[in-house]
């Protein structure tokens, strides 16, 4: 499996695939572990990883069979687990088909960019399957319960336009225009402090699996330690000052 | 920045409007900083936090209504006074000791905010923590705290991926991206979007529509949806079936015996 890694920005791109099968994926699981070791390592944490296959197909193909999918499973359910421990922002990005595993997949990103043209779902249930696991879980706090039984009941692929209008995807943009559009999100990346963007990507994630008041006390405990940063000095001084703002990522 | 003698009078204005019906008002809060576009600092959250206590001790008010006075209802935190608490440690020991984001989403009646102009950080998490937003088309929404180094902390962490799904609160915390008034009723964040010039108007409209339906049933309806969050459904069914079985008393057995059960509620927290 080709998979091509840039670290030469803030914004680190992972560039996948697409694999015939789910089972080729394990290359790119053992990528992004090393990537969340490294940033587990390192003082400072990038802004974001944006995944992205070469071509049409985001990931792996659209399924075909439920042996195909069985034979996927297990690097199918380590690549939504990897994913999902990321705790830096994750941008996919959908240049054509992402159905089936690859919809899972992109799921477990924090945010999804589509270009016109390019057809999302989940259509395991049609081969006598349910999606790999977390799809559910995932389909129902981003979509809504209702929406996401119909979804994978039956088996629905939408267009780009159709997920944007649900908030099923982030961003969507022609398919000549995918750099311009990953540019602009890349900058108002750049433009957040690097602790912030890991502290609020928790903060939703992980209140997310609490009842109001413990996620409430999650926020504000993070908000807390956020205090203590030279970031957030940084980033009040620069406001006063009216300068642009220099994050140290600390 | 507004001078202290630019700001004797109140903060926050709150008035009680008696309604047609018998024995039901609505409570009118307006945020009062119009020279910095209701930006929220201490003095406003202490007397946020001396009207919601009111509210939440006035069994009359049948509906809340939060506005902003001026050109926006709120453009966030007052960021002249931040890193003006004494210590982090300090300042979230405040944060629950004042907790009128707590306040505000506890309150028994349905709450409504009237959005215009800039709707901005804290500004949106208020009208998040709200039951229903309605909205002037010149409505701009905007969650900025990243760019300074910080995360939205008023609950809206919680509150968006709750009402507008996960996605959406994803982008609007970790990009800082600007939400129109359409968008934000395509993704069901506003009851209404209508003119600027009738946003008082259909505020009042909407505001005496609950007033005049007012009934046990709307509090426990707001009951049952705090007490039920994060319960497994088995859970959350049983609640729904305690709460509704104080349907049919008298009238002021009901919100008493409701008011019981949410003390209780609230009990396991403290």
């Amino acid at each position: 499996m080709q998979i091509r890694v840039d670290q030469a920005d803030e914004i680190w791109s992972v560039l996948c695939g697409p694999a015939e099968a789910v089972s080729e994926l394990v290359d790119l699981n053992d990528r992004l572990q090393e990537l969340s070791n490294e940033i587990a390592a390192r003082s400072r944490a990038p802004r974001a990883i944006i995944l992205r296959s070469a071509g049409r197909r985001f990931l792996v193909s659209a399924p075909g069979s439920a042996a195909e999918l069985d034979a996927g499973y297990n690097a199918g359910i380590q690549l939504m687990e990897t994913l999902g421990a990321l705790t830096v922002p994750t941008v996919a990005v959908l240049e054509g088909a992402a159905i089936g595993p690859a919809w899972s997949f992109a799921l477990a990103c924090d945010l999804r960019i589509a270009v016109a043209g390019a057809r999302v779902g989940s259509t395991e249930v049609s081969l006598g399957r349910l999606p790999y696991p977390g799809t559910i879980q995932l389909l129902t706090r981003i979509a809504g319960a209702g929406r996401c039984m119909e979804l994978l009941l039956l088996s629905k692929v939408v267009a780009a336009a159709t997920a944007r209008r649900e908030g099923l995807v982030q961003r969507t943009c022609q398919a000549t225009a995918v750099d311009a559009a990953l540019g602009d999100l890349a900058e108002s990346l750049r433009l957040a402090g690097p602790v912030a963007l890991c502290y609020g990507k928790e903060a939703v994630w992980g209140g997310s699996d609490l009842p109001l008041r413990d996620g409430a006390r999650l926020e504000a405990s993070l908000y807390a330690l956020l205090q203590t940063t030279a970031d957030r000095s940084e980033g009040i001084r620069s406001f006063a000052e009216r300068r642009p703002t220099v994050f140290v990522g600390q | 920045m507004a001078t202290a003698t630019a700001e004797a009078s109140q903060v926050v204005c709150y008035e009680k409007e008696w309604t047609g019906s018998q024995g039901r008002a609505i409570g009118w809060i307006t945020l009062n900083r119009p020279g910095v576009l209701n930006a929220y600092n201490v003095r406003m959250r202490d007397e946020l936090h001396e009207v919601l206590r009111a509210v939440h001790d006035d069994p009359d008010i049948a509906v809340l209504v939060l506005r902003g006075a001026g050109r926006a209802f709120c453009a966030g935190a007052d960021l002249s006074e931040f890193g003006t608490a004494p210590s982090p440690v300090i300042a979230r020991k405040v944060r629950f000791a004042r907790d009128v984001w707590h306040m505000l989403d506890t309150v028994r009646c349905p709450v409504i905010a009237s959005l215009h102009g800039y709707v901005i950080g804290s500004g949106l998490e208020m009208a998040m923590l709200c039951d229903l937003r309605i909205a002037a088309d010149d409505t701009t929404m905007r969650l900025p705290d990243v760019r300074l180094g910080m995360i939205p902390a008023a609950m809206g962490c919680q509150t968006l991926p709750r009402t507008g799904g996960l996605g959406l609160a994803l982008d609007l915390i970790l990009t800082a991206r600007e939400l129109s008034a359409r968008d934000a009723q395509a993704a069901g964040l506003l009851a209404d979007v209508v003119p600027r010039a009738q946003l008082g108007q259909a505020t009042r409209r909407l505001a005496e529509s609950l007033a005049a339906t007012s009934s046990l049933a709307q509090w426990q309806l707001k009951a049952v949806r705090r007490m039920t969050d994060g319960l497994s459904a088995a859970e959350a069914r049983r609640v729904e079936r305690h709460v509704w079985e104080l349907s049919g008393r008298k009238e002021d057995e009901g919100y008493a015996a409701l008011s019981e059960v949410l003390a209780r509620f609230d009990a396991q927290w403290s």
